[in-house]
């Protein structure tokens, strides 16, 4: 039985390939049920399924009795699935097995095989695919166990080195300078001039970290009462625009404006009307809606565009220094999986279960003959031989009953449910050294 | 005895630089509460080092200006502890540290080896008074520059939108501007008491309530600096970069005041 996976992502496909084989959740549950099917199989050649699908990447996992078998089936199911013909994705297709399918897992997991290093949004993508899996039954106890290990990963890449660490989008760079100015945002206002996806995405980034006051201007009256509505605001006429400024700590501007809305003299007496508390404008509109006079003034910080990606391109940077660490982390959580897939085969848990048997044996033995006492060497024979007779014969019937599953491939299910009874693994997490 | 508490509070005080350091790169929280631990663990030692220092003397250890460190960098730590409490700003402890350390290092070496004649004077309560008055005034006054500098500092980075990190290690600058604000407000009054029971002293001493001796005459330019500082604020509305610098112009006078008698000039009034 191997691990295969099947799939594309941001660097092998481009967005037009990628989104006819995306899978929103509808489709998605339907999928991982006729998945399930498959693998309810006694004879297919795929035993459990689960699908990641995101913007970025769709993958299928399986486990299947031989890879090359798997991977066609997978990419049968995808095609067949999403309704297109296999010649218009198959060049864009990552085949992976065995291992190198478990590190990929777990690369994804970890964020190093985003399109933004250590985003977050990817872990809780892959929990969701395992519990719609899990909820759908397609996904069975290997597959399990290879979740919860990337999801494990995912974590430990997050907590133990910087690959997550700074701000990676304008907008969280945005409120991690307003609190290098401002330290706590709760008594700050905020000043939105227009509007458009990546300044809303601030001003959502701000009331997330509590913002006060939020004050909105548009030179379109309905498309500033929209946004103040969704965002509890104030809607401030776009003339006014000088009296919001001296009202405002914060100003997010991104207006289709050719020109400056914002000068220098309007901001001087702002600043004056302030009492010289600092101001802090992010102007992320192209052309430029702020004379880049403005930000010389003294107390005003000025960022456009190019300083706030220049930034992020930088935190960028040095979460690529993370990567080897990530790597590292990803190469031992692997052994560790690798080194309990590889006891599932029959002939180690049989060895586990005889060598368990055999210390429950030892120490009950020694306890009896304890509390017996004097024993003469007959009796004592007798008593070592009842513990052995019975250890022998009730590990008998399963034993040769595992070995003849050994090569169907229901061998690994009863072999991982003999450990998993057993108790022959050490807990999962810990090194995979036995009991 | 003195050895021991002397040999203690610098170990713990050199623990809490090097933990400080430690925070200012890691972010981990950990660091920063156990900097802060061994800090106070260190004033603790600090105090009953003086202590004992009063006790057996019967005096403030004034003797020398190297001597009177001790007692200096023992109020920068009382007044940094104290606004951590109430405010928490973590990682200026960075800078503050090293100046505690450094301070009770040579004062607290120039006392235990002492290499000259050293003066005691009795514990008259207007000298209490006066000596506390003006090392209170001192330490809130040092602190106000370490938060001036860190808030010109940070105005730096920000404007140089050179892709750095130490812009979110550094305290924002409503906290350092806030800082400066209120060392400056403490420093004060305590600077305005120390030249009051200064010029008390004097009267007694050498008949007249002023002089305008190097030293007098340098403790009233700083508090005019001072007085200064809040008129500029409130009366002129300055903030940020102008009303930092004058905290470090005050403080460059602070330290010639406090350290410059002997060295650049000489004054009737003891060290």
């Amino acid at each position: 039985m191997e691990i295969i996976v099947v799939g594309l992502n941001h660097e092998v496909a481009p967005v037009e390939v990628r989104e006819k084989l995306a899978l929103p959740e509808p489709s998605l549950r339907e999928a991982l049920i006729s998945l399930a099917q498959k693998a309810g199989q006694g004879d297919g050649p795929l035993a459990e399924g689960a699908i990641l699908s995101t913007c970025n990447r769709v993958e299928i996992y399986g486990l299947a009795m031989d890879s090359q078998e798997g991977w066609n089936e997978l990419v049968g199911f995808l095609g067949s699935t999403c309704q297109i013909p296999f010649q218009d994705f198959e060049n864009y297709l990552y085949l992976y097995s065995g291992e190198e399918a478990a590190a990929h897992l777990f690369s994804v997991a970890a964020g190093i095989n985003s399109m933004v290093i250590g985003e977050n949004e990817v872990l809780g993508q892959v929990r969701e695919a395992y519990r719609l899996a899990s909820a759908e039954k397609a996904i069975g106890p290997i597959l399990s166990r290879l979740f919860r290990k990337a999801l494990r990963v995912g974590k430990r890449a997050r907590t133990e080195t910087g690959i997550s660490r700074n701000a990676s989008s304008v907008s969280s760079i945005a409120v991690e300078l307003a609190k290098s100015i401002f330290g706590d945002l709760s008594t700050c206002r905020v000043l939105i001039i227009g509007a458009g996806e990546m300044s809303e995405q601030a001003l959502r980034r701000l009331m997330a970290s509590d913002v006060g006051e939020v004050l909105v201007i548009n030179r379109t009256r309905s498309k500033a009462e929209s946004l103040a509505r969704e965002c509890g605001g104030r809607v401030i006429d776009f003339d006014r625009i000088g009296l919001a400024l001296w009202q405002a700590d914060i100003v997010i501007s991104s207006t289709a404006a050719p020109d400056a809305v914002i000068h220098v003299p309007q901001m001087r007496d702002a600043i004056y009307m302030r009492r010289n508390r600092p101001l802090f404008i992010i102007d992320i509109a192209v052309p430029r809606d702020v004379d880049p006079e403005v930000g010389k003034l003294e107390n005003v910080y000025l960022y456009d565009i190019d300083d706030l990606e220049h930034l992020v391109q930088a935190n960028i940077d040095m979460r690529r220094k993370e990567i080897p660490k990530v790597e590292a982390i990803v190469a031992e959580e692997l052994r560790e999986f690798s080194a309990w897939y590889q006891a599932l085969d029959v002939v180690p848990t049989i060895s586990d279960l005889r060598q368990h048997a055999d210390q429950i044996r030892q120490a009950e033995l020694d306890k009896a003959l304890r509390r017996l006492g004097s024993l003469d060497q007959r009796q004592q024979e007798v008593v070592k031989a009842l513990a052995i007779g019975l250890v022998n014969k009730i590990l008998h019937n399963p034993t040769v009953r595992l070995k003849d599953h050994a090569n169907g491939r229901r061998g690994y299910q009863y072999a991982e449910a003999l450990r998993e009874l057993f108790g022959l693994d050490a807990p999962e997490g810990k090194s995979g050294k036995k009991v | 005895m003195s050895l021991g508490i002397f040999l203690g509070a610098a170990a713990l005080y050199f623990v809490s630089v090097i933990l400080y350091q430690v925070y200012l790169v890691s972010t981990q929280v950990k660091f920063g509460a156990w900097a802060f631990r061994t800090l106070l663990g260190g004033w603790v030692l600090h105090a009953l080092f003086l202590i004992a220092y009063i006790a057996d003397s019967g005096s403030l250890p004034i003797a020398t200006t190297f001597h009177s460190l001790v007692l200096y960098a023992w109020i920068v730590g009382i007044a940094f502890w104290v606004l951590e409490i109430r405010y928490g700003y973590g990682t200026w402890g960075a800078w503050v540290t090293p100046l505690i350390l450094i301070g009770f290092l040579l004062g607290g070496l120039a006392i235990l080896a002492p290499t000259g004649p050293a003066r005691f004077l009795l514990l008259r309560p207007l000298l209490v008074a006066h000596v506390s008055s003006s090392f209170l005034a001192y330490g809130f006054f040092t602190l106000a520059f370490v938060s001036a500098m860190l808030y010109l500092a940070q105005d730096y980075i920000l404007r140089q939108k050179r892709p750095t990190t130490l812009h979110y290690r550094l305290p924002p600058l409503e906290a350092t501007e806030n800082l400066g604000r209120i060392l400056s407000a403490l420093g004060l009054p305590c600077m305005t008491l120390a030249l009051i029971t200064g010029s008390m002293e004097a009267e007694q001493a050498w008949g007249t309530f002023w002089l305008w001796d190097p030293k007098l005459t340098l403790a009233l330019v700083t508090w005019v600096i001072y007085m200064g500082y809040f008129y500029a604020r409130n009366g002129l509305h300055w903030r940020g970069r102008r009303a930092a610098w004058l905290l470090v112009l005050g403080f460059v006078v602070v330290l010639i005041t406090y350290m410059g008698s002997g060295v650049l000039f000489s004054t009737v009034h003891t060290s």
